[in-house]
């Protein structure tokens, strides 16, 4: 994950239109990604990406440095989309817990992801099968992805204990080694030829 | 899942696996046109919001905007001045008391105000008469236009 050039932030303090211009567009993917995993819907993440960019531009000017800055965007991403999902309604997002187990006996996900297989790319297999996992784990295990984010980063940025961080990418990643089988299998074998 | 087949870091070959298959996908770019919106309007946003709690630039020649209480005491000071010169002109009969009351209100203005741009009206009238002097006529032939008017009427 890039964390941004000091010189940046600084010159986005001081309100440099070039400086906050690279600060959104080297973030916005990080944070439309993250969108993404909270409300599952391209047009909702583009409006909550929009929403908490502008939030983050106009509270930059108080940013201090105590954490790094893309720890406290994500933050901010995360909790205005968790505010937004509980204002229409949605089931409480709760990163606390590991949510309610996907049966991966019952839910047939060998079938389910062969037959997304056959009408989808790589990437929207992937998608499927991470949207069947709680949210805590699926937020957990897509801030993991940005490019080896530190499990502290991640329990600051969800505000869980570090242990809570560890439990949800392990058992995360556990189920969609169990989701992904076919995929996985073909990749090796693949690999293996 | 098992854990045996490990890779020389520690980490298992499945776990390895699922990163590979994974982490190019939970990275999702937003479409271009929605790109461009965001940038848009999160700059125009933040544009708006700096300019309404930016100060208002002070110092700055040829942009500073003149208080209403400067004209104000400059006119007072213009109807102090000319009707000293006047009195003291119709008692002495002296003459070019006019270029000498506009030497003294820009000198004046200048305390004031600081130096005039050429914009502004009394420097602009300053010039104008430095340029055609026979402009200061023109009130005296608009006074004599106007009583002739008025003369012929009552005739």
């Amino acid at each position: 994950m890039p964390e941004p050039l000091s010189e940046t932030i600084r010159r986005a303090q001081a309100g440099d239109q070039a400086a906050i211009a690279s600060l959104v567009a080297e973030q916005q993917r990080y944070v439309y990604s993250i969108a993404m995993t909270i409300t599952k819907d391209p047009a909702d993440a583009a409006d909550l990406t929009q929403d908490a960019l502008i939030r983050f531009i106009r509270a930059i000017g108080s940013y201090r440095g105590e954490t790094k800055l893309s720890t406290w965007l994500y933050r901010l991403v995360v909790n205005l989309g968790i505010d937004r999902m509980r204002r229409r309604g949605a089931p409480p997002i709760r990163l606390d817990d590991e949510g309610v187990d996907v049966d991966v006996v019952s839910d047939d996900p060998i079938d389910d992801v062969a037959a997304v297989a056959e009408r989808a790319e790589e990437a929207q297999i992937v998608r499927a099968a991470v949207a069947k996992l709680p949210d805590a784990q699926r937020l957990a295990l897509t801030l993991h992805y940005f490019e080896d984010q530190r499990y502290e980063d991640i329990a600051e940025v969800m505000g869980v204990p570090l242990n809570t961080v560890k439990s949800h990418i392990r058992r995360g990643k556990e189920r969609l080694a169990v989701l992904l089988r076919p995929k996985l299998d073909t990749r090796v074998a693949q690999g293996s030829c | 899942m098992d854990d045996r087949q490990l890779w020389p870091d520690g980490q298992p070959a499945w776990e390895r696996d699922v990163d590979a298959l994974v982490r190019p996908s939970l990275l999702i770019d937003p479409p271009a046109d929605v790109q461009r919106s965001i940038l848009a309007t999160v700059l125009q946003a933040t544009a708006r919001t700096q300019a309404a709690v930016m100060p208002t630039p002070i110092g700055e020649p040829g942009a500073r905007s003149i208080p209403l209480a400067a004209y104000l005491l400059l006119a007072a000071v213009l109807v102090a001045y000319v009707a000293a010169i006047s009195s003291l002109q119709g008692l002495f009969g002296g003459a070019g008391w006019v270029p000498a009351l506009f030497t003294q209100l820009l000198a004046v203005s200048e305390r004031l105000v600081g130096p005039l741009p050429t914009g502004e009206p009394l420097a602009l009238i300053w010039l104008l008469l430095q340029r055609a002097p026979w402009l200061a006529l023109l009130p005296l032939g608009w006074l004599l236009w106007e009583r002739d008017r008025v003369a012929a009427r009552a005739a």
